[in-house]
């Protein structure tokens, strides 16, 4: 399965590389990935299940949201909240 | 016009969709500017990145979408207030290590937790304003994300009341 959007594909399959699954899914989503070993304690709590947009307004920004949310909790590897200078 | 980043965690119990069901719904609604995770029976939690002209702009759209999209769904929460150390250190990009040394070192008066405890917890809005103007500090929250969690600690506040109210004209028990 390959995402339209080529940022939002490296994402999808960045997840599937960390052992996510996807299925397909209809309507807007165009599939919904999930974490098949989440334990109850794990930080992310509800993203590591996500529904996966066919049309991601910025995709640019979806994609970074996807891998955030991949890598672990929902705010981790952040480089968006760091001031620049 | 700024990029606000916040999650909002709602509980659609009241509503007779299901988690899977939402999120059509929500799509047509204007929320495709949200990450949307359904990994929890009975809520819904939304990553927004929404282009706005101020925080309570932003927030107080996404929250009329996501109610007309979803009868009946309720706000639980919304994200970034109550924090941990980590997750401090995740919002303004620095260790753990450096966020502890700065509320452990008695030079610098931290923000008081507003739950004490094994894992504290303080409000973003306190400790971000803090890291703001205390000159020492080199990591600094940005400003949006300021501006996010001072709505967010209100309208978590005002979620609260409401849980309460709740709670209190129905005393059973609702598990």
């Amino acid at each position: 399965m390959k995402h339209p959007n080529k940022d939002v594909n490296k994402a999808v399959q960045h997840a599937l590389e960390k052992g996510w699954t996807i299925k397909v899914a209809s309507g807007h989503a165009w599939a919904i990935i999930r974490y098949p070993k989440n334990k109850p304690e794990c930080s992310c709590g509800m993203f590591w299940q996500i529904s996966v947009w066919s049309t991601p307004r910025n995709p640019g920004n979806f994609a970074k949201q996807l891998k955030r949310s991949v890598d672990g909790c929902i705010y981790p590897i952040t480089k968006l909240y760091k001031v620049k200078k | 016009m700024k990029t606000y980043d916040y999650t909002l965690t709602f509980s659609i119990l009241a509503s007779d969709k299901s988690v899977e069901q939402c999120t059509d719904p929500l799509f047509e609604a204007g929320c495709d500017d949200a990450l949307v995770g359904i990994g929890a029976k009975g809520s819904i939690a939304l990553n927004f990145n929404r282009l706005a002209e101020s925080a309570e702009q932003a927030i107080q759209s996404s929250i009329a979408q996501v109610t007309m999209a979803i009868a009946g769904a309720q706000l639980l929460e919304v994200k970034p207030d109550m924090v941990g150390l980590s997750d401090i250190a995740n919002l303004v990009g620095c260790s753990r290590q450096n966020i502890r040394k700065l509320a452990t070192d008695s030079k610098t008066p931290f923000p008081q937790p507003s739950v004490s405890g094994t894992v504290p917890l303080w409000h973003f809005f306190e400790v971000g304003s803090w890291l703001m103007e205390n000159s020492r500090v080199k990591s600094k929250p940005s400003v949006e994300a300021i501006e996010v969690s001072k709505l967010a600690f209100k309208l978590n506040l005002e979620a609260q009341k409401n849980r309460f109210e709740q709670c209190i004209a129905e005393p059973k028990p609702t598990y």
